[in-house]
């Protein structure tokens, strides 16, 4: 090799590229991602500068060699509508007269923040959306703000509560015939062990 | 190996089978109109779970 560039990526670790290498490169693959083997790493250009070389995250590099789709969701769970989560929380929503945007403006009446301390922020109408396609977690906070503004009975809040912790990931299609299932599943049990019972005392 | 398998009527058209293990014996649904072939894949695929959980990453 006849000279090299030294750039230090984000993580640290000295990467040496060869300087025929990049103008190969600048010349054929401007704004294209590639990737180095040697360093197992994903490289971008970036105005087309050699100088301005970046190490993209194991995340990003990850969803380029995966998918297309946009990030920060399970693909193909809830796909474009309400999880069950989504839809307990909207139906809860509609019973009291809300929708996502009174909702999240109360919210931020109140002074109902989501986020750890020193990064926290108002709840918008965007995040609820979010909550309830699935698209995003559900902050852990929101189901005792939820019921500090709808006011659930007991049977609404289990029935949060169970949305909250098993149906963010599911549509409620999906929910529905997994409890059916199980509670198929327990009857069936319950059924076969009576009947044993039966016959060893008689 | 006490594994149940029911055909099952999902009202998700995506789901092709559901697995639960709690109480014992495991069961599993297997979606009733899947294909000979996709059938057995799921039931394979389960039976290997039921007898190896911890080749899954479980337990």
């Amino acid at each position: 090799m006849l000279s090299a560039l030294d750039h230090r990526n984000p993580a640290g670790n000295c990467i040496s590229i060869p300087l025929d290498l990049l103008t190969d490169i600048s010349g054929t693959l401007r704004g294209a991602c590639y990737r180095i083997f040697r360093y197992n790493t994903t490289m971008a250009l970036v105005e087309s500068t050699p100088e301005n070389l970046r190490a993209l995250s194991e995340h990003r590099r990850a969803d380029m060699l995966h998918t297309n789709k946009p990030r920060g969701r399970e693909l193909g769970l809830a796909e474009e509508g309400h999880t069950y989560f989504g839809y307990v929380f909207d139906k809860f929503l509609e019973s009291r007269g809300y929708n996502q945007s009174t909702f999240a403006a109360e919210c931020q009446r109140r002074g109902f923040k989501v986020g750890r301390p020193g990064k926290q922020r108002d709840i918008g109408q965007r995040s609820v959306s979010d909550w309830m396609h699935g698209k995003t977690a559900c902050p852990r906070e929101v189901p005792t703000y939820a019921d500090a503004i709808l006011d659930f009975s007991e049977e609404e809040w289990n029935e949060f509560a169970l949305a909250y912790a098993y149906g963010q990931t599911l549509p409620k299609d999906a929910f529905e015939d997994l409890v059916e299932f199980r509670e198929f599943h327990r009857a069936k049990l319950g059924e076969e062990r009576k009947k044993k019972s039966r016959t060893r005392k008689g | 190996m006490k594994l149940r398998v029911y055909d099952w009527r999902f009202r998700d058209r995506r789901l092709e089978a559901i697995y639960v293990e709690d109480p014992e014996p495991a069961s599993v649904a297997l979606r009733e109109d899947l294909s000979p072939e996709a059938r057995r894949a799921r039931e394979l695929e389960v039976r290997g779970y039921y007898s190896s959980p911890r080749s899954f990453g479980k337990r």
